[in-house]
């Protein structure tokens, strides 16, 4: 037990250090029998963002690292839920393998988080995200019971499938203490072409017309987006290109076809475009919200909303942010919300300034019939209400 | 009897349990079934305990025993909400029905409802509801665990007639189905526009998208595109009360809880889909097809280790043993070495600049693995025919023997030798013989136990049989089933992999949806009557 | 239970031990062109082999329900396409049909309507006979008043013939030979055919000779058997088979072909049907051996120089030409191989029209409902021809094409090809 640090502040008022699922599970049965709140928290950022007033305990994992079975040959890996992913992908590095979820910062990220925050980054377009990869779990649920779903096989229907339970559960449903995935090989080269142009339409149609090509991840950057990503100009286009040094050839000369001066990044350079792509800082910005919605008309909700954006064309998933926070940020959120839920989506804010937290329902609510058996779900793995009170959907 | 009489019930030596499928009997409803006499031996009572721990505290009602028996009144209105040729209720008519693709276990329901739209299915549960009769939901019948046979459940519901493909939307990469839209048909839909759907099971001809979704299917392809919980964005879910849920969308990212990724894989416990937003892919710029031909199954099962190591991510690597590669050489003439030990099918796909560089190198990788032969399909005709054979190959076995059994398992990628070892000691064991064809690129396996349902030895060697690998599968760190599910055929197996917390776990989420447990009950989670060892087969109907 | 699958069939329905050939995959459900409709597994291949099953099991009693999901099978074994196992549906089904036959008794609405078509249609004489007023109707123009006075049964029995007055209803001049030496072909003309198709006959002829064949015919033609062995009159159509096998066997030709892809495949099958005959059996198999495909014969010696049709066609695929004969390409290949012609792909080519021998007078119903969704596919290609090489398939399509008022041409394969060559 210790004080929380302070980044760590907003998110919980004492911080708890287990050494192992089994001293998560008394945390667990201790806490159920004293109604004391709870929820694990990794680098404290997702839930110091979501949490109105902060857990009375936060279960860090930071003790429990350990990489429990590699299997290079059988493509599967099964850590503890306080890995980072930059971590575990450094494990795997030797035998040419990784992790192809890439979330913001991984080297903050812990397996954890990753899975209750559904964190994923712009390859979610080619590998999917860790919902795709999760192929079993261990957590510390209801009464301190430590429950197991899935399995190490990377393909599996034995029993209900908890992993998806557990996954963008954020933390209300029980704490994840361990995870095994399938992965990927690391592709031979990475390359990106990079097109600019003056406005947003022509840079989502030259996207539009590239998502037919199998690309590593495909993003439409805003003007300020692509600034503070160190590209100049107006709206970018980053088309990302893996594979083998011929298919990388062939993907680009497809692209510079479909989007005429694109030009191509390679090397150290395309790896640490991507970098900063990826780690794009939306907590650092006055108001950051994550739209999905029909993959189609990502390109007309981000024309519609006015504000800065990373889009992740082909997967209907974009990030909007303000720097500047509006004078209505209530009425800025509801009109986002609105233009994704006409286009068959919704919207999620994932970062305000703490005094406006209160005011704002950062979750978009479900229809109510899905909203009823949400609430059947807290109640049957938590009765007692202790993981993560109030602050996700529907204030659950 | 009352589920207050169940905790006193276990721990005896010999007992009847009094809600087999006789429990029906005992209620007015037909059953030509006797109860089930199970000895709780010493290897059973871990079980047993099990099973306590699940159905402690639950009401009788959720146990399946229906309140009120069929009566016409219930007929009449059924037939009011989906007219008379929706209903099938002639006792001659429904035996049709008593299976699905898993023949070892038979029982007809009493009644079949065949809706056409999310409405009636609604106004058919609450009609059930009111009632208190628990039902079975049915696709086309092609599944290979019993998911659709009656346990305990009068009325069949029938998705058979729900076959629209409702939207296609290209742009948003999207395709809207009615559930009972036959899987091959949506890919036939948009084939000519360059996309397919993924997920592929050998029954794509005929099963339906609502039974994949049910059963969480796979196929040749899923090693590289992923499963059916992969590509299924939203549903349509009728709950045991009537109630229409709409659960997911058209958006990647899910609204709160992830109930679709719940209710995919559930086996129909959830209620039954009506709908489902599909998730579409772009074909690839070309395929490579390989065919190599190895002496043994090690040897071809190293190759699949070896190129899987090299980095390589095939669209499918499928392996066929000798038995089966005869079987499909004799039905089908798709030009493969009758006389070969094992052959792998390799697909490859992609840009067109990569394919040829890899297949050269996975032809490398299989003939210093031992592979003699390594052919390119070389037309798209050939390699329909690969796959031809390749997905019929479970009918194919039909010519060999008058019955079989196919089976799940998964290991390990790196354990596929060992297990096949496994499945040669255990066909010699029961004198069955067994034949392999699977999906070798993820370690699922599909030994095919051959055995005549006429010979009652030889049934009861071929689930002995069937078990004694599925334990093997699980005793390798791998699992029961790859993609055909629980059913009520490994039902038995499942504390095996599971602990009782984790099956309570389970059974707590079931009950989310289904707190009365009436959409196919007694299926997946181990119910008393079902993890006693058991003599026979449970129930042993002919046809 | 255990007890009756150990022993031996309590009644002989069809060969008990084919049944097992069907493992109950359900791969041949969506083939079936009445699952297609009813989506029932009653009135699908796998339904249908486990009511035989539990017929022979004596577990099921004959009665209205067993007889009617058997009766509205179409016969046009789609499912033997479809099925990976094997299964002899064609044989089970014919088999199950003259059990139906011996042991149901039907209502006397069917009774009759079997008897007229059982009586009529396999004896030439007596359908011309039958027609011959109607020819006269014709062509006094009066032919549409008539059909509107008949009772509906008759009036679509009536609909379904294609104009009267278009039928070459005669034995033209052999076309010359152009080669002693070249193989010889003879055509079956058939017993229906040969009165309300003897155009696409000729046009077969005409095409064989055109490719260099020496064509020979038959001295005389009897009905192939195939509608009563479809129909559970086995004792007839063995008649009728022998007959054809002697008659057959004296052209001595070297191949045996027929428009009418129901009898092709009828006379493919001889040498099972006659396996037990004590004098015929050899001759039998040797004459089923020597049944080919008009397609695979053209492409065999290739056609000459064709003239330019500016057209567009769709094939249908008429079902015992693929599924019987596993004829599929060769059509398309002849077809596109004439200058002009676009062809278009028919969807569900394959899923049965409906005509089915003389399905379409037992069971007007389903035969019509298949119509309607064979058309359906049919006018969605928008093409010009639609083109078959069965007249069965050619009277029930072009029956709904008139009702639909569609402007697309039904033809025969023979008589499309015969065009091309004209010029």
């Amino acid at each position: 037990m210790r004080a929380p640090y302070a980044h760590e502040e907003r998110a919980a008022r004492i911080v708890a250090e287990p050494a192992d699922a089994r001293e998560v599970a008394e945390l667990v049965r201790a806490c159920e029998t004293d109604g004391i709140s709870l929820a694990a928290m990794g680098a404290a950022r997702t839930l110091g963002e979501i949490r109105k007033t902060p857990v009375a305990l936060g279960v860090s994992l930071n003790r429990m690292r350990r990489v429990i079975a590699y299997e290079p040959a059988d493509m599967t890996v099964t850590v503890e839920g306080g890995v980072s992913v930059d971590e575990l992908n450094r494990t795997m590095e030797p035998s040419g393998q990784r992790l192809p979820v890439d979330p913001q910062r991984p080297d903050l990220t812990c397996i954890g988080s990753l899975i209750a925050a559904s964190h994923a980054g712009p390859l979610r377009l080619s590998e999917g995200t860790s919902r795709d990869l999760l192929i079993g779990i261990r957590y510390a649920g209801r009464g301190g019971k430590i429950v197991h779903g899935g399995g190490r096989v990377v393909k599996n229907v034995a029993g209900y499938d908890l992993m998806k339970v557990l996954g963008s559960s954020f933390g209300t449903l029980g704490i994840i203490v361990e995870a095994t995935f399938k992965v990927r090989p690391v592709p031979e080269h990475y390359a990106m072409a990079l097109a600019r142009y003056d406005d947003a339409e022509r840079t989502f149609e030259a996207a539009r017309a590239l998502n037919d090509l199998p690309l590593a991840h495909l993003e439409v950057l805003s003007p300020a987006a692509a600034e503070s990503c160190g590209f100049d100009g107006k709206y970018v286009l980053l088309a990302g290109l893996s594979g083998s040094r011929s298919e990388v050839a062939s993907q680009y000369a497809a692209a510079a076809r479909m989007a005429p001066g694109a030009r191509l990044i390679e090397k150290e350079d395309a790896r640490a475009a991507y970098a900063c792509l990826r780690d794009f800082d939306f907590l650092s910005q006055s108001l950051a919200a994550r739209a999905a919605v029909a993959p189609a008309e990502l390109a007309s909700a981000m024309l519609a909303a006015d504000a800065e954006f990373v889009a992740h064309a082909g997967s209907g998933v974009a990030e909007l942010f303000l720097n500047r926070m509006p004078a209505d940020v209530r009425a800025t959120v509801a009109r986002w919300r609105e233009i994704a839920r006409g286009r068959r989506g919704h919207l999620r804010v994932i970062h305000c300034d703490p005094e406006v937290r209160p005011s704002i329902e950062l979750f978009d609510l479900p229809n109510s019939g899905a909203m009823g058996l949400m609430r059947r779900l807290k109640t049957a793995f938590d009765p007692a209400g202790i993981f993560n009170p109030g602050c996700f959907v529907g204030e659950i | 009897m009352r589920a207050d009489g169940f905790s006193s019930a276990y721990g005896c030596d010999n007992f009847v349990f009094p809600f087999g499928r006789g429990g029906f009997r005992d209620r007015g409803i037909r059953s030509e079934n006797p109860s089930i006499i199970a000895r709780a031996t010493a290897g059973a009572n871990a079980v047993s305990a099990i099973c306590c721990a699940i159905v402690h505290g639950v009401s009788a009602d959720v146990i399946g025993i229906a309140a009120t028996p069929l009566d016409s009144r219930l007929v009449d209105e059924l037939a009011a909400i989906v007219g008379r040729d929706g209903i099938v209720s002639r006792p001659s008519e429904l035996k049709v029905y008593e299976c699905d693709g898993w023949t070892v276990e038979k029982n007809s329901p009493d009644l079949l409802v065949m809706p056409r739209t999310t409405e009636q299915v609604s106004a058919v549960l609450k009609a059930l509801w009111r009632r208190g009769l628990p039902f079975v939901p049915r696709g086309a019948g092609t599944g290979l665990s019993g998911g659709a046979l009656p346990v305990n459940a009068p009325v069949m519901i029938c998705t058979s007639k729900m076959n629209h493909i409702l939207a296609i939307d290209l742009a948003n990469r999207r395709v809207e189905v009615e559930s009972g839209v036959v899987n091959l048909h949506v890919t036939n839909a948009i084939k000519r526009d360059g996309f397919f759907y993924a997920p592929d099971p050998s029954s794509q001809q005929a099963c339906t998208i609502g039974g994949n979704i049910a059963e969480n299917s796979g196929g040749p392809h899923t090693l590289k595109y992923g499963v059916t919980t992969n590509h299924v964005m939203g549903l349509t879910l009728v709950l045991a009360d009537g109630e229409v849920v709409e659960l997911g969308g058209w958006a990647e990212e899910r609204c709160g809880y992830d109930l679709v990724g719940a209710v995919v894989g559930a086996e129909g416990t959830a209620g039954i889909v009506t709908r489902a937003v599909l998730k579409i892919v772009r074909e690839p710029e070309d395929h490579r097809t390989l065919l190599a031909t190895f002496a043994d199954v090690e040897a071809a099962t190293r190759a699949v280790s070896a190129i899987i190591a090299a980095g390589i991510v095939p669209g499918a690597i499928e392996m066929m043993d000798q038995l089966i590669i005869r079987a499909v050489e004799d039905a089908f003439h798709a030009g493969l070495p009758a006389d070969a030990g094992a052959v792998l099918i390799i697909e490859l796909d992609g840009l067109v600049a990569g394919l040829d560089e890899c297949a050269a190198r996975v032809t490398e990788i299989a003939r210093s693995a031992g592979a003699s032969e390594v052919r390119l399909a070389r037309d798209e005709a050939e390699r329909a025919g690969l796959w031809k054979a390749r997905k019929r190959a479970f009918g194919a076995v039909g010519r060999l023997a008058p019955n079989y059994a196919t089976q799940d398992g998964v290991v390990p990628r790196t354990r596929l030798p060992d297990i096949l070892r496994v499945i040669g000691a255990v066909s010699k064991k029961y004198h069955l013989a067994i034949g392999n064809v699977f999906h070798a690129g993820d370690g699922n396996i599909h030994p095919i136990i051959l055995y005549d349902e006429r010979k009652p030895e030889e049934v009861r060697a071929a689930v002995e049989a069937g078990r004694e690998i599925l334990a093997a599968c699980v005793e390798m760190g791998g699992s029961l089933t790859g993609e055909h599910g629980i059913g009520v055929e490994k039902q038995g197996e499942m504390p095996l992999l599971f602990s009782p917390e984790d099956l309570i776990a389970m059974t707590e989420l079931r009950r989310v949806f289904d707190p009365m447990e009436r959409s196919n009950p007694n299926k997946v989670i181990p119910r008393p009557g079902s993890c006693v060892e058991v003599a026979a087969p449970r129930r042993q109907v002919p046809i | 239970m255990a007890s009756a699958s150990s022993g031996a069939p309590m009644r002989k329905v069809v060969d008990y031990e084919l049944l097992f050939d069907c493992v109950h995959c359900g791969l041949c459900l969506e083939a079936c062109p009445t699952y297609a409709l009813k989506r029932a597994e009653m009135d699908s291949p796998r339904g249908r082999i486990y009511l035989m099953k539990a017929l022979a099991e004596g577990r099921l009693p004959l009665d209205s329900d067993a007889a009617r999901h058997l009766d509205l099978c179409l016969g046009c074994r789609g499912c033997e396409t479809a099925c990976p196992s094997g299964v002899h549906y064609g044989r089970l089904i014919e088999d199950a049909r003259a059990f139906v036959e011996a042991n149901y008794r039907r209502s006397l609405m069917d009774r009759t309507r079997r008897a007229i078509v059982n009586a009529i249609f396999p004896y030439p004489a007596r359908l011309r006979a039958l027609l011959a007023p109607l020819k006269s109707i014709e062509r006094a123009g009066l032919r549409p008043a008539l059909a509107a006075m008949l009772p509906r049964a008759m009036r679509e029995w009536i609909e379904l013939l294609p104009p009267l007055s278009g039928c070459a209803d005669e034995r033209a001049a052999m076309p010359p030979a152009a080669d002693p030496g070249a193989p010889a072909v003879v055509v079956h003309h058939g017993c229906v055919a040969q009165v309300l198709a003897n155009s696409e006959n000729l046009a077969s002829e005409a095409v064989l000779a055109a490719a260099g064949y020496r064509v020979v015919r038959m001295a005389n033609t009897a009905c192939c058997g195939a509608l009563d062995l479809h129909s559970g009159n086995r004792d007839r159509a063995l008649d009728f088979a022998r007959r054809n096998v002697r008659m057959l066997a004296a052209c001595g030709a070297d191949a045996i072909i027929s428009a009418a892809s129901g009898c092709s495949t009828a006379i493919a099958e001889y040498g099972a049907l006659l396996r037990d005959d004590p004098e015929l059996a050899g001759l039998a198999k040797s004459v089923s051996a020597t049944v080919r495909d008009l397609s695979a014969l053209l492409l065999e010696r290739g056609l000459p120089t064709m003239r330019k049709l500016e057209c567009t066609v769709t094939f249908h695929d008429a079902c015992h030409l693929v599924h019987g004969l596993g004829v599929r390409e060769g059509p398309r290949k002849l077809l596109s191989s004439i200058p002009g012609v676009r062809l278009i792909e028919l969807a569900e080519s394959d899923l049965c029209c409906g005509s089915a021998g003389n399905y379409n007078l037992t069971e007007p119903e389903m035969a019509r409902e298949l119509a309607r969704r064979k058309v359906d596919n049919i006018i969605a290609t928008g093409a010009d021809y639609v083109v078959m090489a069965n007249p069965g398939c050619e009277f029930q399509i072009a029956a709904e094409l008139r009702r639909r008022r569609a402007n697309i041409k039904v033809i025969h394969l023979a008589r499309f090809l015969a065009m091309a060559l004209a010029g």
